[in-house]
C-alpha cells in the first residue's frame, strides 16, 4: 500500500514540475531546499576540497613533467604572440573609432560551483542567484569565453546551469567559413553532435566552432567545440558529425555567468534551411 | 530501538545526499560519479522494516531532485522501486561480501531504472555518452563502498546482543 502511494506521488511530483516547466510550487520547494542545504553543503566544502585537490594532484603528477615541457614551448609562442597582438590591439582601436563601434565587455558574474548532479545528471548548481543579477538563459562561460552552460533555473542565492555537454542541450554555432549549424550534447565530456552544417561545409581538424550570436541570449563568438577530423561535405551540406567539447564542467570550481540579453540578430532568409534560430538551450 | 535505527538512517541519508553533490560531484573515479544516496537506501532498507525503508527511499530521492536538475520526483520513485527490492531480496546479517555484492546488483537496478526512465521523461539519459560506463561502473563503486560502509551502519542500526530487526 505505502508502495503504490509513494509511486502514485513521485508521478504527480514529475508531472507537475516537468509541466510547470520551473515555475509554481515546485520551484518553491526547489528554492527552500537549495537554501536550507547550502549552508552544508558549503561547509562539507571546505572540509572535502582540499581533500579532493589532494588526490587530483597525486593523480596528475605523472603528467606534470610532460606538461611542463609543453608549457615551455608554449611560453615562447605566446611571448612572440604577444608582440604581435600588441600591434593588433592599437589598429584595432584605431578602427573601433573610425567606426564608432561601441565596447564589446558584457558585465558578468563570477560564481562558485557548489554541487553536481549524480550519475546521468550532468546540470550543476552555481551559488550565485537572482540577488546577484542571474537571470534565466544567461550563458555561463570559463575564464578562455568557453560556453559551458546555460542557466536553467534561478533562485534567489543560486542557480541550476544545464552544461553544453547534457543531452538537452543545443546551441547554434559558426564555422570559420561561416556555415551555420547546431551543437548539441550527448551527456559525454569527450564529444559532442554538430548537426545539419550549411552548403558551404567542410570542416577541417582543430577548427573551433563558435556561438552564432542567433540563439536568444547568448552572444556571438563564444567558443564551443573543436572539430576532430577533416569533414568533407556530402551531398551539398553535413548531416550530423562529432565534434569535441572545449568545456568539461564535470570539474569546473569557477565559472563566469554573462549577464547578457540582447534578442538573437535576426536571420535573413536563405534557402539552405538553416536559418532557424533554435529556442534558447533546448535541443532543436 | 526501531525509531533509533530510523533515526540512524535519516542521519546517514542526510550525509548521503549533501556528499553526492559535493565531495561525490567532484571525486569521479574513470569519470563515473558514485552513487553514495542509491547506496544508503540500499543498505538502509537491511535493518528497517518495509514501510520505512520505502519513506527512506522517497525522501533521499525528492532530497537528491530538489537539488539537482532532474524532475522533481524522478528520483524519487526509482529510490522508493529499488528500497522495496532491496526490502524484498536482503538478509540483515549476511557477510560483508554478500552484503557488497546484492548491494551491486540493487545499484544496477537502480541505475537502469533512471537511464531508462530518465529517457521516458525527457532526461535523455540512454542518449548519454557514458550510459553504459556510469551502468556498469556505478554498481561496482556501491559494492566496492558496501564493504565499508555497510559493516558500519549494520553495527549502529543493529544491535549486535540481540540480532533481531529493529
Amino acid at each position: 500500500m505505502v508502495l503504490i502511494v509513494l509511486v502514485l506521488a513521485s508521478f504527480v511530483l514529475m508531472t507537475f514540475d516537468i509541466r510547470s516547466q520551473g515555475d509554481g510550487l515546485t520551484s518553491t520547494f526547489r528554492t527552500g531546499a537549495q537554501a536550507l542545504a547550502a549552508p552544508l553543503q558549503d561547509a562539507t566544502r571546505v572540509i572535502t576540497d582540499p581533500v579532493v585537490d589532494l588526490l587530483d594532484g597525486m593523480a596528475n603528477v605523472t603528467t606534470l613533467r610532460a606538461e611542463n615541457e609543453r608549457l615551455r614551448g608554449e611560453v615562447e609562442t605566446l611571448r612572440a604572440n604577444a608582440a604581435e597582438a600588441s600591434e593588433l590591439r592599437s589598429e584595432n582601436e584605431l578602427l573601433r573609432t573610425f567606426l564608432n563601434l561601441p565596447g564589446s565587455e558584457i558585465p558578468f558574474i563570477v560564481a562558485e560551483v557548489r554541487s553536481g548532479g549524480g550519475p546521468l545528471d550532468t546540470g550543476f548548481t552555481i551559488n550565485q542567484g537572482q540577488d546577484a543579477g542571474v537571470v534565466l538563459g544567461n550563458p555561463v562561460v570559463d575564464e578562455n569565453d568557453v560556453l559551458i552552460g546555460i542557466v536553467r533555473e534561478v533562485f534567489p542565492a543560486s542557480a541550476i546551469v544545464v552544461p553544453v555537454i547534457g543531452p538537452t542541450f543545443g546551441v547554434e554555432v559558426v564555422s570559420a567559413a561561416g556555415d551555420l549549424g547546431v551543437v548539441q550534447g550527448l551527456g559525454s565530456t569527450e564529444r559532442l553532435a554538430l548537426l545539419a552544417l550549411g552548403p558551404e561545409a567542410g570542416l577541417r581538424a582543430g577548427e573551433i566552432l563558435k556561438t552564432s550570436g542567433r540563439d536568444a541570449g547568448i552572444p556571438a563568438g563564444l567558443l564551443v567545440a573543436e572539430v576532430l577530423a577533416d569533414v568533407e561535405p556530402s551531398n551539398g551540406q553535413i548531416d550530423t558529425t562529432e565534434v569535441a567539447p572545449l568545456a568539461d564542467p564535470t570539474f569546473a570550481r569557477f565559472v563566469v555567468v554573462l549577464q547578457y540579453s540582447a534578442a538573437p540578430v535576426v536571420a535573413e532568409p536563405v534557402d539552405d534551411g538553416t536559418s532557424t534560430s533554435t529556442t534558447l538551450g533546448e535541443t532543436p | 530501538m526501531r525509531s533509533r535505527a530510523i533515526a540512524w538512517a535519516l542521519l546517514f541519508m542526510v550525509v548521503a545526499v549533501v556528499l553526492q553533490t559535493t565531495l561525490f560531484a567532484r571525486l569521479a573515479p574513470f569519470r563515473i560519479l558514485p552513487d553514495v544516496v542509491l547506496l544508503v537506501v540500499i543498505l538502509s532498507a537491511r535493518w528497517l522494516y518495509p514501510d520505512p525503508a520505502l519513506l527512506l527511499g522517497f525522501t533521499a530521492g525528492v532530497a537528491v531532485d530538489l537539488l539537482g536538475t532532474t524532475p522533481l520526483g524522478l528520483r524519487a520513485l526509482i529510490l522508493t522501486l529499488v528500497a522495496y527490492a532491496a526490502t524484498r531480496r536482503t538478509e540483515p546479517e549476511a557477510t560483508p561480501f554478500a552484503m557488497a555484492l546484492s548491494t551491486a546488483l540493487l545499484s544496477l537496478l537502480g541505475v537502469v531504472l533512471f537511464a531508462v526512465l530518465g529517457t521516458l521523461f525527457g532526461q535523455g539519459s540512454l542518449a548519454e555518452g557514458n550510459v553504459v560506463r556510469t551502468v556498469l561502473l556505478v554498481p561496482i563503486f556501491n559494492g566496492f563502498l558496501a564493504l565499508f560502509v555497510g559493516p558500519l551502519m549494520r553495527r549502529v542500526m543493529m544491535p549486535a546482543t540481540s540480532g533481531v530487526l529493529l
